[in-house]
């Protein structure tokens, strides 16, 4: 577009000096979190460290908190994202390709929850979750989700540019709607699948207050918890806070690393963050 | 498909191997929840429980809980309806927790016993455990602060460890005068602690007055001297901040003035971490116990732990029996033991029984193990009979905070007229500390103190009355509330609550739809349809519509979560009229408007230049996009803990060095810790994690700009600052109105930065930043409804935030469609 050098020096130098703002925290999280105590304590900053240990990460796997919570989170995350998957799609196909008495306003009324911000459900969801029996379990992270109305929106929008000829000819060769969900509507949805897939695990695996609220038991927690924790469980220990950082993100960054251009694109055609 | 099917059986297997390992194998233990500082703490109550068990048959399951949360956790716990049985808490549990029949009245439940048991405590010490004649908790352990102290400084330079608070102002300022610095650690600006300087005087902050209501002791002018030393010993030295944990050790072991921080008053517990952090200075160092007042009588407990046993809890003779465990003689010396010999962490337990001090224990004591810890025992043995508590009073949670942040006020109050004194003599902070300490300055460090003085008086005179209002308002909403409820909890439970017919009603609902389906022909004709869209209406009436709903009838209820829900009780729109006044909702709302009007704006065009910038052709793409866009995935948590520690308020941490490297600034600014700065991190964090999201928006709104806008403008001789302004950012007008409205939205609801950054977790004291200075809404319904437990105001404020979200987002609407037209 612009092909002048100066451009191209200004440019690349600009995004240079983003990038290391971008990076900085992360180095800083790495570098302390192979940093011995000796070294933490010391008064004076150094961006270097001079004699790295993985002990923080010894001691933190001890304490037996984060592989734990990491296990948790993925468990939760995949039924939630599984969950997701299908009852959005399938709920996407009948708004969008089914003709039924009520359908704009039972849609609707679904885009209109939306509209409710979490925090003033957060405490009578608390009270209604102690009345069914599920506190303290991963039940209320995992069932409310499981058809968001937000994946059922994006869902009706991508079915909907599925050409209506193919779904008809399947019809007139008696095909019942389950069989033209799964074997048509299913294998041409793939990119939707990967966008609410996408949204769905990053938006449990990231979850905080729900969980801080409805999980008790340490051993259930999932990993932002324990992330909170580290301040609290290990005070002055900055390495090990760090490591336990570390260990929360780097998987995350690892997969993201690598599906990159899956998840760019995804995220921007969702246009919404999961916070 | 049939890779499904495999994935998910294996998953079902990993899932059922969790669970499993989560349930219990032989029959329930006895559940012991224990707060604890220490991991170390979990082994030796598990070796306690293995003796325990060995002797009673009795299996009992320890957990630990962290001393930043703990007291949300047993309220959540009881509200949840899920207590432990048994749980060690804070001086104050017993109160707080029996005061909402969350306990078990240890003198009802246990006649025959109890007497002998509260036989074994000073005479004075359970007043703070008891609610009119119920008795909920009884003392586990203490805590005292002492000082540690460099010997060869201290000799060098004439110095004796002080023995009163003047004396010990008088070494500071040697100290100070001589280049070097001193730490005040554990209970730094705590103001849950500032007993330990009114309590000489024999003055709590508040108690029952003679005719048996509260009253409030701010304004008695020994309450007053009492704090002053606090403040003096707290703001007016150059100490590096507090809760630097085992940082600070690396300044212990210094010699060099400018960096060597020889004297450090922090909890007893801190020494062991100095033998094994810093052993090259291994005989240069001892304890001091902490000096007393002057003029006041010696009081040197701050704090502790207490045993409570909880009332929904179904092996209440079991705890009882732990309880009567853990107070002989043998489990003492364990404990004492234990604590003693753990490496890093070793410490003196105090046990709050005399017999574990007195004479019949003394052959444990002589051992060489203990010979350091002699001048520390000898003041426990003097001050442990005289140790008293007074009765909590209701409010006092309230009247607590609005004298934390009253002393916030003060600290930044101190520390502005520090800085203003300094810069008009042209120094630094800490050269004028240091000119102060040398005692060249005497009649400036008067007038600075007797303004400190006056001003406090001010404060304190302001702020009484309005705690003295809470704490008559609690007293009487509990006498009229909860007195006759909590007596009368098991029928509670049993009666019918709201939330009752909102399930009844929505069950109902789901019912008549169903069948309208199935019986109307015209509608069976499509069953599968509704089948399909059926899960997400399902999970909307059940999880979207039902606690909406009931949120809305809350707010306008009196409720607090340990109680059944059926003792809510209708107060109309007082909530809200609460709410409004208090200035707690005005304020939170201000705050987030600050918040969001530098967030956004700030974070928008940041984020236009880089996505502009990122939308030529660049080597590498990969890479910046993996650096710019890694916030996208990772959890905002992380983040803000690894900020917490580049905000860090001393030399050490990143921010602060560059500042000071660059000579930007002259002392390194504090800033998690003060009002002035603590929000602005929060923004540059939100700014930070937000601008990868934004570029990201901003990006693909700049791809769909078509190629031929810009040429034709390089053809007219428009560079690419002049195209950046007039083509992208007209023809990035939805993306950004997009954003604004999904940030305004999010920024509205912020909450995980401002928990972690205000170190939630780890600090029980702490609020949401100091002087509550990132209060914004959310924030301020969690404080409301899981940290006052006032449900009914929480559901209120969460009503207003949603109007003000709708109203806010209505605006923007009609300016872009305007913008449109």
């Amino acid at each position: 577009m612009h092909d002048g050098t100066r451009w191209r020096i200004l440019v690349y130098s600009v995004l240079t000096v983003g990038a290391l703002l971008m990076a900085l925290p992360f180095y800083y999280m790495v570098l302390t979190s192979i940093k011995p105590m000796t070294e933490v304590t010391q008064p004076t900053v150094s961006l270097l460290v001079s004699h790295p240990t993985l002990q923080p990460y010894r001691d933190l796997i001890d304490a037996g908190l984060v592989l734990r919570a990491t296990w948790n989170s993925f468990v939760v995350a995949v039924l939630s994202t599984a969950g997701a998957m299908l009852f959005c799609t399938l709920a996407g196909y009948a708004f969008a390709k089914h003709r039924f008495p009520g359908r704009e306003q039972i849609f609707l009324t679904l885009l209109a929850t939306m509209m409710i911000p979490g925090t003033v459900l957060l405490v009578p969801s608390f009270l209604l979750f102690r009345d069914f029996g599920w506190l303290d379990t991963w039940a209320p992270l995992i069932v409310p989700g499981l058809a968001g109305a937000f994946g059922v929106f994006l869902a009706r929008q991508f079915i909907e540019k599925i050409p209506d000829s193919l779904i008809e000819s399947a019809q007139l060769e008696g095909f019942t709607e389950w069989r033209i969900f799964g074997s048509i509507i299913l294998p041409l949805s793939k990119p939707l699948l990967a966008t609410l897939g996408i949204l769905t695990f990053l938006g449990s695996w990231n979850s905080f207050l729900g969980p801080l609220i409805i999980l008790l038991d340490e051993k259930k927690f999932t990993l932002p918890l324990v992330v909170a924790m580290l301040q609290g469980r290990f005070p002055g220990k900055d390495n090990m806070q760090m490591a336990g950082a570390m260990v929360s993100i780097l998987p995350v960054l690892l997969l993201f690393f690598v599906f990159q251009k899956q998840i760019v694109q995804s995220l921007a055609t969702s246009g919404l963050k999961e916070e | 498909m049939k890779r499904c099917l495999h994935f998910l059986v294996f998953f079902a297997f990993a899932s059922g191997l969790t669970a499993s390992s989560l349930a219990d194998s032989t029959g329930p233990p006895l559940k012991f929840w224990a707060v604890t500082g220490s991991v170390r703490d979990v082994a030796m109550y598990r070796k306690l429980a293995a003796d325990f068990e060995r002797r009673t048959g009795i299996r009992v399951e320890v957990t630990p809980l962290a001393w930043g949360n703990f007291a949300t956790k047993y309220f959540a716990a009881m509200a949840a309806g899920l207590p432990p049985d048994i749980g060690v808490t804070n001086l104050g549990g017993p109160f707080d927790y029996g005061s909402v029949g969350g306990l078990v009245d240890l003198r009802a439940a246990f006649p025959n016993e109890i007497a002998g048991v509260e036989k074994q405590y000073p005479p004075k010490m359970l007043g703070q455990y008891t609610i009119g004649n119920k008795l909920y908790g009884l003392p586990n352990d203490l805590s005292t602060l002492v000082l540690y102290y460099r010997t060869d400084i201290f000799h060098k330079l004439g110095l004796e460890p002080p023995k009163t608070w003047s004396e010990l102002n008088r070494v500071i300022g040697t100290l100070e005068a001589n280049g070097y610095r001193y730490y005040f650690g554990f209970t730094n600006n705590a103001q849950w602690a500032i007993g330990l300087y009114t309590m000489p005087y024999g003055l709590p902050g508040y108690r029952f007055g003679a005719d048996g209501q509260p009253e409030v002791l701010w304004n008695e002018p020994d309450y007053q001297k009492g704090v002053m030393e606090a403040l003096r010993l707290w703001h007016m030295h150059d100490s590096p901040g507090k809760d630097l944990g085992s940082r600070v050790i690396g300044m212990f072991r210094s010699d060099e003035p400018g960096i060597a921080i020889p004297l450090m008053a922090d909890i007893h517990s801190s020494e062991g971490s100095i033998d094994i952090t810093a052993p090259e200075i291994a005989g240069k160092w001892d304890i001091a116990p902490w000096p007393r007042a002057d003029d006041g009588k010696p009081f040197n407990i701050i704090g502790g732990t207490t045993y409570v046993i909880f009332r929904k809890s179904k092996m209440k003779r079991e705890a009882f029996e732990w309880l009567k465990y853990l107070n002989t003689l043998d489990a003492q010396r364990i404990m004492i033991l234990d604590r003693a010999d753990r490496g890093d962490e070793s410490s003196l337990a105090i046990s709050p029984l005399p017999e574990v001090w007195g004479p019949a224990n003394a052959e444990f004591w002589n051992r060489p193990f203990f010979r350091k810890h002699d001048r520390l025992r000898h003041v426990v043995e003097q001050i442990l009979p005289t140790f008293e508590t007074v009765p909590t009073i209701h409010g006092s949670v309230e009247a607590g905070r609005i004298e934390a942040n009253l002393l916030d006020r003060m600290g930044t109050f101190i520390r502005d007229r520090l800085d203003r004194e300094a810069t008009d003599r042209g120094i630094s902070r800490s050269q004028l500390i240091r000119q102060l300490g040398s005692g060249k300055m005497e009649a400036i460090r008067l007038t600075i103190e007797d303004e400190i003085a006056r001003r406090l008086k001010q404060e304190y005179a302001a702020a009484a009355p309005e705690a003295l209002a809470q704490l008559r308002q609690k007293t009487a909403h509990y006498a009229a509330r909860y007195g006759r409820i909590i007596d009368e909890l098991p029928s509670y439970e049993r009666r019918w609550s709201m939330l009752d017919t909102m399930k009844v009603a929505a069950a109902a609902a789901i019912a008549i739809l169903a069948l309208t389906v199935l019986a109307v022909p015209r509608l069976r004709k499509h069953l599968t349809s509704y089948l399909f869209v059926a899960p997400p209406g399902l999970l909307a009436i059940v999880f979207v519509f039902v606690p909406a709903v009931t949120a809305l009838y809350l707010s306008f209820t009196d409720y607090h979560p340990v109680l059944p829900l059926a003792t809510a009780r209708w107060v109309g729109a007082q909530n809200y009229v609460e709410v409004a006044q208090s200035g707690d909702l005005t304020g939170s709302i201000g705050r987030t408007i600050r918040y969001v009007v530098f967030t956004l704006p700030i974070g928008i065009a940041i984020s236009l230049v880089f996505a502009y910038l990122l939308n030529n052709r660049l080597k590498g793409e990969r890479y910046w996009r993996f650096l710019y866009f890694s916030p996208l995935v990772t959890s905002v948590v992380s983040i803000a803990l690894i900020f917490s520690q580049l905000f860090l308020g001393g030399p050490q941490g990143w921010l602060n060095a560059l500042l000071l490297k660059l000579h930007l600034v002259r002392d390194p600014i504090p800033f998690l810790t003060s009002e002035h700065t603590f929000l602005d991190c929060v923004i540059i964090l939100a700014i930070w994690h937000g601008m990868a999201f934004t570029i990201l928006v901003l990006l693909a709104g700049l791809q769909q700009i078509s190629e031929q806008l810009y040429e034709a403008a390089s053809v007219d001789g428009a560079g690419p600052v002049r195209q950046f302004w007039h083509i992208a950012i007209p023809g990035l007008r939805p993306q950004i109105f997009f954003l604004a409205v999904l940030g305004l939205i999010g920024g509205f609801q912020v909450f995980e930065t401002i928990y972690t950054l205000a170190g939630k977790s780890g600090d029980a004291g702490a609020r949401f930043g100091p002087n509550d200075s990132a209060l914004t809404m959310v924030p301020l319904i969690y404080h409301t409804g899981f940290e006052t437990f006032e449900m009914g105001k929480s559901a209120a404020i969460a009503y207003v935030l949603f109007a003000l979200i709708l109203a806010v987002t209505a605006l923007q609407l009609r300016f872009y469609r305007k913008g449109d037209a």
